[in-house]
């Protein structure tokens, strides 16, 4: 099936055009060059949405209120309370009218703001540009998100068009490539075969690759294209263990995962999961081996049981309640109703593990002040209200002071801006002078640099 | 069960346009908003992207009616599009678009549909190892059966030992001294040297070697440190001799020599049999409603790919440099032999002259390193790791060689590498030929492995693998162990391998009124009589018939807790039937109070009172109630609640959806009966096979390449291996196509 056009169009999409302008001129600030820029970028997902605007009309209770630097966070946002300050909040980003009400088509449109997931994620592109020359150039961590064969929709981070990519689910694999050879500026004898031999299998495997490109058509070619890049970063790694890069402030080699592999998939663990794998990314940025990383936990409409994470809220032995079963709780917040009450404690525990992140960031020195002032970190999930399933007023939060090139510590209230304008703000942030990404028409979001 | 509507189902595609894996560009992030397409073709654009992937490119049907035979006024498909289409989401296509796609269909899409002659072969491509595939590829490489033996002189004394009655190659670390005396028969023969204070007796401490029995060799195994070692034989403890075999001799300060031999051995990488090598492998990717993992499109190698294939490929070359017999070769002719042996072996087609020069090259003056090195990049070569379907230039297409044939057959059919024989097949010509395909598939598919990977393919057809590790509530189900999950998959496996290969055909899928148990599934079957822990065919109740009342297929598709009318139902339409459902209304939600008290089915009936959710859930409720009967383990039961388990149902348009049939059952036995005598469901099998095979979802394979086979398969009651055989010998199972 030959794809002209990528949009589904209603007769609201003057509307779609309108709400963008609108949106933009709200805000007059334009994208000025920032003073600074951000290291590196985070995203942080969960699944299933959030406690937004009820079916029956309450308002939200997500999102923030009051007025750009003086509102107050709701209760989902608590846990952000001592990070207030680092963080940006939004009103009124739209993912677009494509799918609205679906969680397949949300996660395809997340990162890469493409309605179906026909386009290259903000993570990957931004790994072949502003992150292009680090060791790991994208590092995508997963806790349970391939559990049940996951793949496709499930997955956010897409590599090509169309092609989702599969995340880590095991940390200890995920050390392993990491840190296995030793962090590069701290003396640990490597146990590798000697970057000689590794040089000589990468050689023979590009002068085979180079024997293929000559037989294949251009679609085989990108697949080939693809391999040779990833030779071409392994070899880049081997040269650079070679010769250290200049030491950070922070760098130490993490805590290795004691989960084996054959429970990495029991709702038990997650918690721990995730703490591994949090950690891990974190140590992997302070040891300047990645500047992009995406946490996935767990995908839209799974069969995770949160009630069974241990030391948590949510927790309850003798029953089974999933993050998707309890996002439909009903058309209105009823404290009284046992999904409701569940989906409120599991979201304000998602916020918490993305406060933790934060944490973990302020905690480490950089330059004139820490991680997180060189950071772009950011929090998503596939659909706004649970229930309802929309794909307007995202509930994404962006914290970072992107080496100041952002402002945070305000509340930006847009009318329905496509939500691909904050990638763009965010490659700005990185570096990249893109002038919009995937649906984000007029530009990047006004009001989010400087 | 508040939570589920039409929004809810797991898997969900959408009818209007999926993801296309082909488009080249990523999105030009400096292009603002797209507008709507405008053009005099924009019907075409419409039907393409929200109407074609149900109703078929060409208006031909599939999930959906076909299109192309309309015969009522436009204004009334213009109606139908305007309000009820696309289905699901009817807001997506109004007014202008509406009229203009009932246009496209008018004009364009009438008339007869074009006769499948021949389809258009799949496009030339590299298909990447699956982890599946890789890790039987190497066991098939690596594990090439040894020569058997009675006593060490059945083997080559010099690098093996005869271990349990088969040769095994020496580690490194093990030197063999060998003495020949044929003109003497001395007492004692020792070895004595810097290794042992050369003792000249055994008493004293020198290694004592051993005659061979009838022969004047002799011989001793010692493991030896790294380093320099030199030595004499000494025979009766009085006569010293250094090695006659032994080039490399240094003065031993009273006139003689010793000889002196080098030892210099890697540090062996321990190999924990059984050990999975693509245990860290990435997860294939694939796009949703494709079900199996080799996704010819996906299969992209990314950085954690190179990372771990060079890791893995680290292991494996310490297997074969201490345990080969490259590592006891004593000049280049023997490198060259193994180099071609292997490396043919490895890349699954003969290894050019220059490339065996190349690959010789990389042993160098330190050998150990050097064969290691050779081993590694073999095993990280595209060569190995991805299986050619390019051919060679023929006319219109692209024609497979010999080789590749063997590749495509061996893949297909066992999930590896080819076999000794088929390579000998491809060597004598015999694969580009209708008669040798057809000749080495029917040898290929009496084969085990054949069979146990019909397993594999009927595991993730029907989206079972999640038996192993989906949480089960154990106060309810204190029964489920380990060892009963790998039970249920395992008779499902078997059912199925009995299907494709027995001739039973599909309606034995769904009809067959026997299982495999062991002991603790027979007890979940609550079968009569004793088993033991082998699986053994047994008669199952008639409500259990087929693959509906299997353990696995009703755990996978239930919750920890409870069954699922819901995901039973899907199971059904999605994976049996190959109907697929489109992206449910935005607001889809809002779900009114349930009274708890209520029947599952009670519960489900605000499903039918919204239009909006009934869309979807005509077809899917019906269906799953006709499993209450069995459990979230699949326990049978009769009352839930207290009240009595009512497990009828209907089935709305059983082949395809609109054509507005239905058809009630009274259990699920009954509902097998339906899909048996379905044309939907042979078919489906069929398809999924078919994509499984090809690597290719659905709308990315020919509908010509099929079609033409499936009456045939039909009309034989839905013969899988008589498929398979025909569709093998057909001429286009050897061409691929070029890009366009």
């Amino acid at each position: 099936m030959k794809r002209i056009d990528r949009r589904a169009f209603l007769s609201r999409s003057g509307a779609t055009l309108l709400g963008t302008a609108l949106g933009t001129s709200l805000l007059t600030r334009p994208a000025r060059a920032a003073a600074g820029q951000a290291s590196r970028v985070i995203f942080f997902y969960f699944p299933d949405g959030v406690v937004g605007a009820s079916q029956s009309g309450q308002p939200s209770l997500w999102h923030a209120t009051g007025s750009e630097n003086a509102f107050s966070l709701s209760p989902q946002l608590q846990p952000l309370a001592r990070h207030q300050e680092s963080c940006l909040f939004f009103r009124g980003l739209s993912m677009g009218p494509t799918d609205s009400g679906s969680h397949p088509g949300g996660a395809k449109k997340l990162l890469t703001a493409v309605d179906g997931g026909n386009g290259e994620s903000i993570d990957f592109v931004l790994s072949r540009t502003a992150g292009q020359a680090a060791l790991h150039r994208h590092l995508y961590l997963g806790v349970m998100a391939n559990q049940s064969s996951a793949s496709g929709d499930k997955h956010i981070s897409y590599s090509a068009s169309g092609q989702s990519a599969t995340p880590e689910d095991d940390p200890s694999a995920a050390f392993q490539r990491l840190f296995g050879n030793g962090v590069p500026n701290v003396p640990n004898p490597p146990t590798e075969p000697t970057p000689n031999r590794r040089r000589s299998v990468i050689d023979g495997a590009l002068a085979d690759l180079a024997a293929f490109r000559e037989r294949v058509g251009p679609v085989e070619l990108r697949k080939l294209d693809a391999h040779l890049d990833s030779l071409r970063e392994l070899e880049r790694r081997i040269q650079n263990t070679t010769q250290p890069p200049p030491p950070t402030e922070v760098c130490r080699t993490p805590t290795r995962s004691t989960v084996p592999n054959a429970e990495i998939y029991r709702p038990e663990r997650f918690p721990e999961l995730l703490r591994l794998q949090t950690d891990l990314l974190v140590e992997a940025m302070a040891c300047r081996l990645t500047q992009v990383g995406v946490i996935q936990n767990a995908f839209h409409t799974s069969d995770l049981i949160m009630s069974r994470f241990p030391n948590t809220p949510m927790h309850d032995p003798g029953f089974d309640m999933r993050s998707h079963q309890a996002s439909h709780y009903g058309n209105q917040h009823d404290p009284n109703h046992r999904e409701y009450a569940d989906y409120l404690s599991q979201r304000i525990w998602w916020v918490e593990q993305f406060a933790y992140l934060l944490d973990q960031l302020k905690a480490r020195p950089e330059g004139e002040g820490t991680m997180l002032d060189h950071s772009v970190v950011v929090l998503v999930t596939e659909v706004c209200d649970g229930n309802t399933h929309s794909h307007d007023d995202m509930p994404f939060v962006l914290a970072g002071r992107a080496g100041g090139a952002i402002r945070p510590g305000r509340l930006l209230s847009y009318d329905y801006a496509r939500h691909g304008g904050l990638w763009a703000s965010v490659a700005n942030a990185m570096g990249q002078s893109f002038t919009g990404f995937g649906d984000s028409g007029a530009g990047p979001l006004g009001g989010v640099l400087g | 069960m508040r939570w589920l509507y039409c929004g809810l189902i797991v898997g969900l595609v959408a009818c209007q346009g999926g993801v296309s894996s082909t488009d080249p560009l990523p999105p030009d992030p400096n292009n603002p908003n797209p507008t709507p397409p405008t053009g005099d073709d924009r019907g075409a654009v419409w039907y393409g992207m929200q109407c074609a992937s149900c109703h078929g490119a060409l208006g031909e049907g599939g999930t959906a009616p076909a299109l192309n035979g309309w015969t009522k006024p436009r204004d009334i498909l213009v109606a139908v599009i305007d309000e009820r289409m696309p289905l699901g989401n009817p807001d997506l296509c109004r007014g202008d678009c509406a009229e203009r796609v009932a246009d496209y269909i008018l004009e364009e899409l009438q008339g007869p549909l074009p006769e499948c002659e021949g389809g258009v072969p799949s496009l030339r491509r590299l298909r990447l190892l699956t982890r599946r595939e890789y890790r039987h590829t190497v066991a098939d490489l690596l594990d090439a059966p040894a020569p058997v033996c009675m006593a060490i002189g059945d083997c080559q004394l010099e690098t093996q030992s005869c271990e349990a009655g088969l040769c095994v190659a020496d580690a490194c670390e093990l030197h063999t001294f060998v003495l020949d005396l044929p003109d003497r028969t001395p007492a004692q023969v020792v070895v004595a040297g810097t290794f042992n204070g050369w003792a000249p007796t055994a008493a004293q401490g020198a290694w004592p070697l051993q005659r061979l029995p009838g022969s004047q060799r002799w011989f001793a195994k010692q493991r030896l440190p790294n380093g320099q070692h030199d030595y004499k034989f000494v025979l009766d403890g009085q006569e010293w001799r250094a090695d006659p075999n032994n080039p490399n001799t240094v003065p031993d300060g009273q006139g003689g020599v010793n000889s002196r031999l080098t030892q210099n051995c890697g540090a062996e990488v321990p190999v924990t049999p059984g050990a999975d090598p693509t245990l860290h492998f990435p997860v294939e990717s694939r796009p949703a409603g494709y079900f199996f993992d080799a996704h010819a499109a996906s299969g992209v190698v990314s950085p954690v790919h190179v990372d771990e294939y060079l890791s893995a490929a680290q292991v494996f070359a310490e297997q074969v440099a201490t345990r080969s017999a490259l590592a006891n070769c004593r000049d280049q002719a023997c490198d060259r032999n193994f180099i071609r042996n292997f490396g043919s072996r490895a890349f699954r087609r003969p290894l050019s002259e220059p490339e065996v020069q190349r690959y010789l090259a990389l042993i160098g003056a330190d050998r150990a390193a050097g064969i290691r090195t050779l081993i590694e990049v073999l095993l990280s070569s595209p060569n190995f790791l991805y299986r050619s379907e390019l051919g060679t230039a023929d006319g219109a297409w692209f024609r497979l060689d010999e080789w590749e044939l063997a590749s495509v057959l061996s893949y297909q059919l066992w999930g590896t590498m080819p076999d000794q024989a088929l390579f000998d097949a491809a060597a004598a010509g015999q694969l580009s030929s209708a008669a040798g395909r057809r000749a080495q598939a029917e040898r290929l598919l009496a084969d085990p492995r054949a069979a146990d990977h019909l397993g594999d393919f009927a595991i993730d057809w029907l989206g079972l693998a999640g038996v192993i590790d989906q949480p089960k509530r154990g106060e309810l189900f204190p029964e489920v162990t380990p060892g009963l999950r790998t039970a249920m998959l395992q008779e499902t496996r078997q059912l199925f391998a009995d299907v494709a290969l027995g001739g039973g055909g599909y309606a034995q899928l769904l009809l067959a009124d026997y299982g495999y148990v062991d002991g603790a599934l027979a007890r979940l079957y609550q079968l009569p009589g004793t088993y033991g822990a082998e699986l053994t065919r047994a008669n199952k109740p008639a409500l259990r018939a087929g693959i509906l009342g299997q353990a696995s297929v009703l755990f996978a598709y239930a919750h920890s807790d409870q069954g699922s009318p819901i995901k039973r139902g899907v199971f059904v339409r999605e994976r049996l039937l190959c109907q697929k459902f489109g992206v449910p209304p935005p607001e889809a939600g809002g779900l009114p109070e349930v009274d708890p008290n209520a029947t599952t089915r009670e519960r489900f009936q605000m499903h039918s009172g919204k239009p909006s959710c009934n869309a979807c859930h005509q077809y899917i409720d019906g269906v799953g109630f006709g499993f209450e009967r069995f459990d979230a383990i699949g326990r049978a039961r009769d009352q839930e609640n207290g009240r009595p388990i009512d497990d009828r149902g209907v089935i709305v348009d059983l082949e395809a959806f609109g054509r507005g049939t239905t058809a009630e059952f009274n259990n699920l036995a009954e509902l097998g009966v339906a899909l048996a005598q379905s044309q939907a469901g042979p078919d489906c099998m069929a398809t999924q096979y078919y994509r499984f095979v090809q690597g290719e979802a659905e709308g990315e394979t020919d509908r010509c390449l099929l079609q033409p086979f499936l009456g045939r398969y039909r009309a034989q009651g839905g013969d899988l291996r008589a498929l398979i055989l025909e569709l093998i010998a057909d001429p286009a199972y050897a061409l691929r196509r070029g890009e366009p």
